[in-house]
């Protein structure tokens, strides 16, 4: 079954199918103003860690410094299409939040492609979106696959000889964590960047408080 | 995988259908052969909202996006894209698709994993937007007559490979677009980190 992609798509009917279809609501007391999809129960990733090509490879928790939100997502560099749509969409999302706001959120990105993406690509990349992010690269494929199966993401590198170009495909879902490393809301590949604006403030406000 | 009937996938993804009294006519009462016959093809294809995506620190490739509509009498096609050899190296007309779940469970991931586990339900994967993307060449973009087709993110898209140097935001690039019956097109795509 395959279908094409539109870009933007009423998320609301979506948490609602998606409600009745797999127990996934968007209707529970705290999250009912969010416009990502929230999972019941929630993803638990704080045990995932992976190195930080930005910091002498330094494994990461996926989990917020207290107070604030992390943002995770899995692509690759060489990606010209579904990626970089993302990523400027949430760097555009970063840029509408108000300040302080925005200083609390970070941006992980996570390679699905290490055998391209070095840590130079891999950061000067995400420098080119964001003012602050990680660069998450591993070469360990045990380590790669534990964080994968956590966020259930799924990829899938094409078959090439050494040196030919090579697609990834990828599931293309930003993850939403919180301080304790509970994935709070997901967004689908897609979703307007207003719309995370929107779940970014409601997330911040309720951390605030 | 089976591959869509194109006319038909056009229909389904068509963001802006403009479907003039005048076109629902032509649509009705020709069929393509006798269309074809009564083409004019100069100049009937308009593109609009041409763009490139920025590639920052990559050279493999980088996406083109536009709008084409087709005022025309008779269906059309993007059948090829080219640019200059200083820009890169190969042009091709590719479609981002999402794998829906029947196709995704019975792919093998990297992890050697069932895809959808989560939940145990299988028709997790199959949420919009969060389905295995991937990306395939297609041989022509139909834009049937009356029609606006947009070659925008997740999609359609017209892919440069083999760079021979990264786009930056505010360079320029021409491409010339080749119409199964408008014939050749030249237009020119800003690079931009967003949508125009």
């Amino acid at each position: 079954m395959q279908r094409p992609v539109p870009k933007h798509r009423p998320t609301l009917g979506l948490c609602l199918a998606l409600s009745a279809a797999v127990g996934v609501g968007c209707s529970s007391d705290d999250t009912q103003t969010l416009q990502g999809v929230v999972r019941n129960p929630p993803l638990a990733v704080a045990t995932i860690s992976l190195p930080d090509a930005r910091n002498d490879h330094a494994p990461t928790p996926m989990k917020a410094p207290s107070g604030e939100l992390l943002l995770v997502y899995f692509g690759y560099t060489s990606c010209p299409d579904v990626c970089p749509t993302t990523l400027s969409d949430i760097s555009v999302a970063l840029q509408d939040l108000a300040e302080p706001q925005s200083s609390r959120v970070t941006v992980a990105m996570t390679t699905v492609d290490p055998e391209r993406d070095t840590d130079q690509v891999l950061i000067g990349y995400l420098d080119h979106f964001f003012d602050r992010s990680l660069a998450l690269r591993t070469t360990e494929n045990s380590e790669l696959d534990a964080a994968t199966r956590a966020f259930g993401v799924q990829f899938e590198v094409e078959d090439h000889a050494a040196g030919d170009s090579y697609d990834v495909a990828h599931t293309a879902v930003t993850y939403v964590v919180d301080d304790t490393g509970t994935v709070v809301v997901e967004w689908p590949f897609g979703m307007d960047s207003r719309d995370m604006t929107s779940d970014l403030t409601t997330l911040l406000d309720k951390e605030q408080t | 995988m089976t591959t869509n009937d194109p006319t038909r996938r056009t229909f389904t993804r068509t963001v802006l259908v403009t479907l003039s009294a005048a076109a629902l006519l032509a649509a009705c009462s020709s069929d393509s052969d006798s269309a074809a016959t009564t083409q004019d093809s100069s100049g009937s294809i308009e593109v609009t909202q041409v763009w490139a995506r920025t590639s920052p620190m990559v050279v493999t490739a980088a996406a083109v996006y536009m709008t084409i509509s087709n005022p025309g009498d008779a269906d059309d096609a993007l059948v090829s894209a080219s640019v200059d050899p200083s820009v890169a190296g190969k042009v091709e007309l590719h479609e981002t698709i999402a794998v829906g779940a029947e196709d995704a469970t019975t792919m093998t991931t990297e992890s050697g994993m069932p895809p959808t586990e989560t939940s145990g339900e299988s028709t997790e994967a199959s949420m919009p937007g969060t389905e295995l993307m991937k990306m395939q060449p297609v041989d022509r973009i139909v834009v049937p007559t009356g029609e606006t087709v947009a070659l925008e993110p997740g999609g359609y898209h017209i892919m440069l490979l083999d760079l021979v140097d990264p786009l930056e935001v505010g360079a320029s690039v021409q491409l010339t677009l080749v119409f199964e019956k408008g014939g050749e097109k030249i237009v020119t795509a800003d690079v931009r980190d967003i949508a125009p």
